[in-house]
């Protein structure tokens, strides 16, 4: 008996993706690291360059953590992701609107929020989400 | 939702593993499903009730609030 309910298969790439994707931000960590701490000298280019590189690393690299299939794909791990899903787009809402108070305070003057750093923080509150619902459920 | 999936799996000398491969969910939905932290879809309920050759109100009982 096959249905097309509840089981949301589609747009999850192979379960191998899941250890690339840690390998990527194992990468783009390291390379982050060693720039800082190698006191290297290098030109306002090149810093924005490698900041594009580790940030991209790590966001590429959470995506193919959040995308990658469970060995079991099934209706209670979809629940599981949808669950995750709505909970960390109304996080994002928040972030957002909080965020520039925060920069107030701590930081001033308020600065502009940038894509990479909200979905940065939306991937990784999607996949503590999905993951804490994943361990206490076990 | 109450449930007497563990009472059924042990007439049947089945483990959750078991179940869970006959119905093709993961042993921990199965687990879940028996502590009572997640509510199968119909679909899932049908599945299980016909690996014990039963109904499905037979298995699964709503409770007071449901």
């Amino acid at each position: 008996m096959e249905s097309k309910t509840n089981n949301n298969k589609g747009k999850r790439i192979h379960k191998h993706f899941k250890k690339m994707g840690i390998g990527i931000i194992v990468l783009a960590l390291l390379t982050g690291l060693i720039i800082k701490l190698s006191h290297i000298e290098l030109m306002p280019t090149q810093k924005a360059f490698f900041k594009v590189f580790v940030m991209n690393g790590f966001i590429l690299g959470l995506l193919f953590v959040a995308l990658a299939k469970e060995k079991v794909e099934d209706e209670m791990i979809a629940q599981m992701r949808l669950k995750a899903m709505s909970q960390t787009f109304i996080w994002a809402v928040l972030y957002v609107i909080i965020r520039p108070f925060m920069d107030l305070v701590f930081r001033d003057p308020v600065q502009d929020l940038m894509g990479q750093e909200l979905v940065l923080a939306m991937l990784f509150g999607y996949l503590l989400n999905y993951y804490s619902q994943k361990f206490s459920n076990k | 939702m109450k449930n007497t999936l563990k009472v059924e799996r042990a007439k049947l000398n089945m483990t959750q593993q078991d179940l869970a491969d006959k119905v093709g969910v993961s042993r921990q939905t199965i687990n879940s499903i028996e502590s009572e932290k997640y509510v199968p879809s119909t679909l899932l309920a049908i599945k299980i009730s016909e690996i014990f050759k039963t109904t499905v109100n037979d298995i699964f009982r709503l409770q007071k609030g449901d």
